[in-house]
């Protein structure tokens, strides 16, 4: 009797795992197929937007965006080269400075806000 | 205890279930192995071929700008049979796709699948779904989008309705920007929604590849703003510019007048449509001095510093009158084209002899292709030299009796400009497929057709043509340029030239001493005006500086 209901657990713990394997990859199937048209939307949308921002940018756009502004741009004059008065040394010992003073704020920020930005994005 | 009549009873109602088993096991048998055709209707049921549909490549421009680009739009389909009332859904959609109600009421006598409006616009798009009509369905297509509007539009081109290119590089490069299309075994449920399967049988949709051109949109946009001016300005028949590097036959901009729009091309006639630039063939006039001047010092019958008498205006030569247009004496080579004196050029060309002459109009390859990626481009008309006429020595050394293209005209002033070297004009830079993979470079003819020092010695007499001679208008402040005016009277239909109609013309480079681009401009019956120097070499001057300020 032990035996037989062994047996018939077995089968049906089997009969229900093969049902398993036939219905998981149809229903991974359709979530396949819904993520994929999600993906293809964005790209066209990612598509759209780029011709967009062509649109905008071409220099015919522009042109009548600054007509419309009442925006002027000349060619500049001679170009001037500004020599700042900070020795390369000096420039290179602030910069190290600066890295410190913001080197464990931004490790610890980076262990715990990541995550948290990222959901927020 | 079982009687007799109960053990038959039993015996008989197990006999007739196993005959009913045995009956169901036959048809079950026969349903999965002895008939075919039952496994070709499930299959048929929710097996399907999906037909995949390649994306038109994009054209970019040498930087990177989109010029063309294929985007997913709706288009209108009707099933009829499912339409109960035909007129009362031509009238709703007659309005909303701007249709006629009765060519609508036509296609829908038709039983099965009939277009109502192909690529239609969101707004079109919002009210029929608004309508909400039964039997009326979207199919969802690529249309070719031109972002940038008219600029550029000779050179790109345009798609027919079905993206087959029918004109520019569109039509050129058709072969690689339309794709190879696949298709995909799929399987589908009783919803109609596929079934993701790992073992595909398919054929890989091949996106069509990418053209990256030499074209500089910004440059582009200068040369077409400036020329916009000039149009306005002399309302010409025609116009053309076109800017080219000289050292290796890029095209940085191409634009004619009259032009259109791609997105709606069908709205504008052929004329508008032409490419000017490079179907459109026309006597150069002075400007081709520059040839025949080429051919001279090439072949050393001459030099800057030679002087030539110019008969004070008035030359005769075997029967025919030929004139100055100021009477001059005696001037130097230098000076016959800086001054672009008709018969100093005349009496160059004699000293040449015509079998010269025509041998250098051959080399720099007139009444030739230009080997452009283009469709439709012109020879030009240069005629055989057993068929030249006696007056042929006065007319061809000054451009007059051949017919040759604005882009000869570039390709040409390119040999001066570069010392010596003909190059191919060309559009294409590389051809890349949608992963940005390189699929394609190309590589252009250069040829030497004459030497470095004629070249050079060219560009002197050239830069003295803008300096003191009738290119003053071109003079760019900051910059050495060198270039030759053109103004040709039009031939006549009746024979001869027309007295009030001229083609005036500017081709040259800068900076002269270490020449990046070459412009040419053509401007065809300027009205008020028509004299080049006042026509086309301040277009040129105008492109010409703004181009350097750019490419600083």
């Amino acid at each position: 009797m032990k035996r037989a209901l062994l047996i018939l657990v077995t089968a049906v713990f089997l009969g229900l795992l093969y049902i398993y394997q036939q219905v998981e990859p149809v229903r991974i199937s359709y979530e396949i197929r819904r993520n994929k048209k999600i993906l293809s939307e964005l790209k066209e949308k990612n598509r759209l937007l780029k011709y967009k921002l062509t649109l905008l940018a071409s220099p015919v756009n522009l042109e009548r965006e600054m007509d419309r502004k009442n925006i002027e741009l000349r060619f500049g004059a001679n170009p001037k080269i500004v020599a700042l008065n900070v020795g390369l040394k000096q420039n290179r010992k602030q910069m190290a400075n600066i890295k410190e003073r913001y080197f464990m704020k931004e490790f610890l920020e980076s262990l715990f806000s990541r995550e948290a930005e990222a959901e927020q994005k | 205890m079982y009687t007799k009549t109960t053990k038959f009873r039993a015996s008989f109602l197990f006999f007739i279930l196993i005959f009913f088993f045995v009956i169901l096991l036959v048809r079950l048998f026969w349903l999965h192995l002895g008939y075919l055709s039952f496994s070709r209707l499930a299959n048929k049921q929710y097996k399907f071929t999906l037909q995949l549909n390649p994306r038109r490549g994009t054209i970019y421009d040498r930087k990177g700008n989109r010029l063309a680009l294929s985007l997913k739009v709706n288009s209108v389909y009707a099933i009829p049979s499912e339409i109960k009332d035909k007129l009362k859904v031509a009238q709703v959609l007659s309005p909303l796709l701007n249709l006629d109600k009765k060519r609508l009421i036509e296609k829908f006598s038709h039983n099965s699948f009939v277009w109502v409006k192909r690529k239609i616009n969101s707004s079109e798009e919002k009210a029929i779904k608004k309508a909400a009509l039964k039997g009326i369905y979207f199919l969802s297509e690529e249309k070719r989008f031109y972002p940038q509007g008219k600029l550029g539009a000779h050179i790109l081109g345009f798609c027919d309705i079905d993206n087959k290119g029918l004109e520019g590089l569109e039509l050129f490069y058709n072969d690689y920007l339309k794709g190879w299309g696949g298709w995909r075994l799929g399987q589908k449920d009783a919803r109609n929604y596929e079934i993701a399967s790992f073992k595909q049988k398919s054929i890989r949709v091949i996106h069509g590849y990418d053209l990256i051109l030499t074209i500089d949109i910004v440059i582009q946009y200068i040369v077409e703003k400036e020329l916009k001016k000039v149009i306005e300005k002399y309302k010409p028949l025609s116009a053309t510019v076109i800017v080219l590097n000289p050292q290796n036959g890029e095209i940085l901009a191409l634009a004619n007048y009259p032009n259109y729009n791609p997105n709606s091309f069908s709205s504008f006639s052929a004329s508008f449509r032409r490419n000017r630039a490079v179907v459109d063939f026309f006597e150069p006039g002075s400007v081709f001095k520059i040839i025949t001047a080429s051919a001279a010092l090439e072949e050393k019958i001459a030099e800057p510093k030679d002087v030539f008498y110019c008969e004070k205006g008035k030359y005769r030569f075997k029967g025919h009158v030929l004139h100055d247009y100021r009477p001059y004496g005696k001037l130097t080579f230098s000076e016959i084209i800086e001054k672009s004196s008709n018969i100093g050029i005349s009496k160059i060309a004699q000293r040449l002899g015509k079998e010269r002459l025509y041998k250098y109009i051959l080399k720099f390859k007139f009444g030739s292709l230009t080997g452009v990626d283009l469709p439709g481009e012109t020879k030009g008309l240069i005629r055989p030299l057993k068929k030249w006429r006696e007056i042929a020595m006065i007319n061809i050394p000054m451009g007059q009796g051949i017919a040759v293209s604005s882009l000869q005209l570039a390709r040409a002033i390119s040999v001066i400009a570069n010392g010596g070297m003909l190059v191919q004009p060309h559009l294409i830079k590389e051809i890349k497929d949608s992963k940005g993979k390189k699929i394609k470079t190309f590589s252009f003819s250069r040829q030497r057709i004459i030497g470095e020092e004629t070249a050079s010695k060219m560009r002197e007499i050239l830069q003295k043509v803008v300096e003191k001679g009738t290119g003053k208008n071109a003079r760019i402040k900051g910059y050495k340029v060198a270039g030759k005016t053109g103004t040709a009277q039009k031939p006549s239909l009746k024979g001869g030239y027309e007295k009030d109609k001229f083609v005036s013309s500017f081709i040259g480079f800068l900076p002269a001493d270490m020449p990046s681009l070459c412009i040419v401009v053509v401007v065809d019956s300027p009205q008020g005006k028509h004299f080049s120097s006042i026509v086309a070499a301040p277009l040129f001057q105008k492109i010409g500086k703004q181009v350097m300020e750019y490419l600083k």
